[in-house]
């Protein structure tokens, strides 16, 4: 067949015409391949390897009784997220009922709040936990002093302190899975259960519980994931107890590269087993949610005790969620070196606000978070959305795969991508053109790029099949290019879906700090690591100055893009 | 898809009918450039237009779930495909204004589309689609989401529209009744396969074979055999029924017209709407198809009747809907609500003329 022959064959000139999609496979591959997959193949080999031996010889000494350190770390890691889902689910279980049922003064408003912990960076949150509520904190002192006790009622450290934190920051997926599970529930099929006489608590545990359990389930799995990879809070509270995630940091510290593969293994094969049974999960749960919601009809509660009570008990709540924020922000006025044994701090100043524009310094690391997070970010929308859009939209072989293996760094702990990285780029690779990125600036962007690549490829991919395709054909019908099309059409409608999604990358990027610590150099190093390092000097002021930056950061871009995905659902078709 | 060939005459009004999955939206989404065929070619006016792409079709296309962009306004959707022929400025705002007036959408220009009703969206996705003056207007399913008196109005409009502008207009649907309406004329597919193409009213009165009959509507429909007895020809059910058969009886032969449509260059619809009358005599398993309103209801046990007892009644307004039990076959007759007969009730006794000369034998 002559060329010419086999260009009037529509066959070979419609596989022509979708030959720039095949163009962009390859470095699409290039990327993931070199950035996911290699690293993670590479730690998994070297594990294999003990002084130069080949064999189970590292998984030898992570289970041997000999060094109990390593199981003991394993273990505390599932007993803590055990009780971190324990906990997480009575918090926020019971928060999604009472805000969906019931309706009293401030309800609207304390449901918002009940998402507030979200907008802590990690670093940040552990931070103002440690201060309110640790040993010196200022909340059991104060009730020491109050109460005229000698010692401090409580105060909080090791594994309760990870619990309390776990439970206050990780309460909210339970809340909110619950609250969109109850709200995609037909309150008709409750109205039934009553209609045959069930009573209230009869048609919770026979009805709502069995409909709310894919909820239920895909927040626990979340929550335990979450919790096995905390780094945060063990690190600032876990004193003498052993976590898996901080074991792979101290003996990555300690020079013990074969031990610290071997760990990242582990906590990924974890971690990883959990992403999978999740997404099993996460079907059933669009299933729950797909019959049609109609108008939720909430009690009043009704009575002047009871009303009260509601509002003393949603105040106290606010209160409590509040008092991390707040006391950030107090202590960002706080005169370095000023507060020490007292209660409450004594000298307040604005001078860590007013090195802001006397320091240039001061910037640096504020300059840095900010070029590392627009880097990554822009390589997240490049890569994600491409992969997102051919995951949706595309008829190929291996959809599947390419789906699985962007999602995969989601469930990686950061100091998993962090020693991954590291065990990749110590040498010169095709994929780093030969540079040894190890000790350069690019390691730490490289890692921002593969931890948030997830949450930009998840919402594009929302935002792809929220398209409707007959939209792209009916511009194509009305004499539309491909790209006319695309700009006209596709992009306009994807565009919120995608920038929300963006915006999150950037936000949790600027407030990084799990593999920060570990690949972070000086030319580079994020405000995260500028907070911890003001923090060993006791520079407490500087570090929350610091902290509160970064709060209102993250806020402003996260209402930012609260306000473009509400834009999405107004315009939406029905 | 299995060996159609279709030609579709400057102007007309060409409907594909058929039940879903029997391939009439991958035809149309073939001639709109959406979908390749795997062979065979796509012609306009003789031109091979197969691997052209979908924007050079110059076809209008109405989708079924209209398909408008919900992040512009209705004079923003309607001017998208003028845009895209670089048409601007007040001939381009003459144009959206005169489809607007057309559909009678007139002022709402600057209505964001998700807040128009289901019927609105449905005439701004026809604006957009005649707004380019398209050598074809494609129609998919366009009123299968509008409530049933919407669809009656709409679809008048349509044709109305397709007749003042004098566009050839390919319809596709799975509502018989809408395509009889409108239609100059119908392919009636199943499976991939055209089982019959005609005018609406040939493919109403003398259906190719069974699966059309059926399609079209409440036909009795009965299997039997037909043999010469005292030198007429009687159509044998296996109940008993016999109905006389004028003589020769009207059998299309097994090669149909529909397995070999065509239609003459000049666009006239074929003429074919007498039964073929020369049909070699019937042998074997045929079934005989009836409209019901042309069998009666009557008291007399007269030439040509059958005995039997009403089974249900349906009163329709205009008209009464009787099914009759006669012995083992249910017969169905639809009778004037005005009529002698119309009175009668479940479980009373009546009889039932068929007539012979009415009566439509097929063999598959």
């Amino acid at each position: 067949m002559t060329l010419h022959a086999a260009l009037r064959e529509p066959r070979v000139l419609y596989a022509l015409i979708r030959q720039p999609r095949v163009l962009v496979f390859i470095p699409l591959g290039f990327i993931i391949l070199g950035y996911i997959v290699y690293p993670a193949a590479l730690v998994l080999w070297e594990s294999l390897f003990r002084e130069g031996q080949f064999g189970f010889g590292n998984y030898g000494e992570f289970f041997d009784p000999e060094y109990p350190s390593y199981m003991e770390g394993l273990f505390n890691s599932v007993m803590v997220s055990v009780g971190s889902v324990l906990l997480s689910a009575l918090i926020g279980v019971p928060l999604a009922l009472i805000f969906t049922h019931y309706e009293f003064p401030g309800r609207s408003v304390f449901s918002a709040l009940a998402t507030l912990p979200i907008v802590l960076p990690p670093l940040v949150g552990v931070l103002a936990f440690l201060f309110l509520y640790s040993e010196s904190g200022m909340i059991p002192r104060l009730i020491q002093a109050a109460l005229g006790l000698e010692r401090p009622p409580f105060s909080l450290n090791g594994v309760w302190a990870v619990l309390l934190v776990h439970g206050y920051t990780m309460y909210v997926f339970f809340y909110l899975f619950t609250s969109a599970a109850l709200r995609g529930m037909d309150p008709a099929v409750m109205e039934a259960a009553r209609n045959l006489g069930a009573s209230s608590w009869f048609s919770f545990r026979t009805v709502t519980l069995p409909l709310l359990t894919p909820a239920l389930v895909g927040a626990t799995l979340l929550v335990f994931m979450t919790s096995m990879n905390s780094f945060s809070a063990p690190f600032i509270f876990a004193g003498g107890f052993r976590f898996l995630s901080l074991n792979i940091y101290t003996s990555k510290l300690n020079g013990d590269m074969a031990m610290a593969v071997t760990q990242t293994v582990v906590l990924s094969a974890f971690s990883i087993a959990f992403l999978f049974w999740m997404r099993r999960y996460e079907g059933r749960r669009q299933y729950a949610m797909s019959t049609k919601g109609t108008a939720n009809v909430r009690r009043e509660i009704r009575g002047r005790w009871a009303r009260l009570l509601a509002g003393a008990a949603g105040i106290a709540m606010v209160v409590v969620l509040l008092l991390p924020h707040l006391t950030i922000l107090l202590l960002s006025f706080v005169q370095d070196g000023t507060w020490t044994h007292q209660i409450l701090p004594q000298v307040y100043t604005s001078d860590n606000y007013g090195r802001l524009f006397q320091d240039p310094t001061f910037w640096e690391p504020i300059r840095n978070s900010l070029n590392m997070a627009v880097i990554s970010t822009a390589a997240d929308v490049a890569i994600g959305v491409t992969a997102a859009y051919l995951v949706v939209k595309g008829t190929f072989r291996g959809r599947k795969t390419l789906d699985a293996l962007v999602m995969v760094p989601w469930a990686l702990p950061g100091t998993v991508v962090a020693i991954n990285l590291i065990v990749a780029f110590s040498q010169g690779t095709p994929f780093s053109f030969g540079q040894v990125l190890v000790g350069s600036f690019w390691l730490l962007p490289i890692a921002y790029f593969v931890r948030h690549l997830p949450i930009v490829f998840r919402a594009s991919a929302a935002a792809f099949r929220q398209l409707d395709d007959s939209l792209e054909e009916a511009a194509r019908n009305l004499g539309a290019g491909w790209f006319y099309a695309f700009r006209r059409v596709t992009l306009p409608l994807i565009g919120p879906g995608v920038l929300a999604g963006t915006l999150l990358a950037f936000v949790t990027a600027l407030g990084e700090f799990v593999a920060s610590i570990l690949l972070y150099v000086y030319d580079n190093r994020p405000i995260a690591m500028e907070i911890l390092s003001h923090l060993r000097q006791f520079n407490i002021g500087s570090a929350a100055a610091y902290a509160v930056l970064l709060l209102l950061l993250v806020s402003v871009v996260l209402l930012g893009s609260n306000y473009f995905s509400r834009g999405t659902a107004q315009r939406s078709l029905s | 898809m299995k060996g159609i060939s279709l030609t579709v005459a400057d102007g007309e009004f060409f409907s594909l009918l058929g039940p879903s999955g029997c391939g009439k939206t991958t035809i149309l989404r073939m001639i709109a450039g959406f979908t390749f065929p795997t062979s065979g070619t796509v012609l306009f006016d003789g031109q091979d237009v197969t691997s052209v792409p979908a924007n050079r079709r110059n076809t209008g296309m109405v989708f079924q779930n209209y398909a408008l962009f919900p992040h512009m306004t209705v004079f923003e959707n309607v001017a998208f495909g003028l845009r895209t022929r670089k048409v601007a400025g007040p001939e381009m705002a003459d144009r959206v204004a005169h489809a607007l007036d057309l559909v009678g959408l007139t002022g709402l220009e600057q209505r964001p589309v998700p807040q128009l009703s289901g019927g609105q969206q449905q005439r701004v996705a026809l604006a957009r689609a005649v707004v380019i003056e398209p050598d074809l207007l494609l129609l998919d399913e366009p009123l299968s989401n509008l409530d049933a008196k919407l669809r009656e109005e709409t679809r008048d409009q349509i044709r109305a529209l397709q007749t003042t502008l004098g566009i050839t207009a390919i319809y596709v649907t799975h509502d018989q009744e809408e395509a009889l309406a409108v239609s100059d004329r119908i392919a009636v597919m199943e499976e991939g396969e055209c089982r019959q193409l005609d005018r609406p009213d040939v493919i109403y009165r003398r259906p190719a074979n069974r699966f059309v009959a059926a399609f079209m509507g409440n036909m009795n429909l009965w299997e039997g055999v037909v043999a010469t007895e005292g030198g007429r020809t009687v159509f044998r059910h296996a109940s008993g029924l016999a109905v006389t058969l004028p003589s020769p009886p009207s059998l299309p032969s097994p090669t149909s017209p529909a397995s070999a449509p065509s239609v003459p260059d000049d666009g006239e619809p074929p003429d074919d709407g007498e039964p073929a009358d020369h049909a070699e005599p019937a042998e074997g398993t045929v079934y005989l198809a009836l409209h019901p309103q042309t069998a009666r209801l009557t008291e007399h046990d007269s030439e040509g009747t059958v005995g039997g007892v009403v089974a249900t009644r349906r009163f329709k307004g205009a008209t009464v809907e009787f099914t009759v039990d006669a012995g083992g076959v249910s017969i169905q007759v639809v009778e004037s609500a005005e009529g002698p007969m119309a009175a009668r009730q479940p479980g009373e006794t009546v009889r039932v003329h068929i007539p012979g000369d009415q009566a439509i034998i097929l063999r598959d």
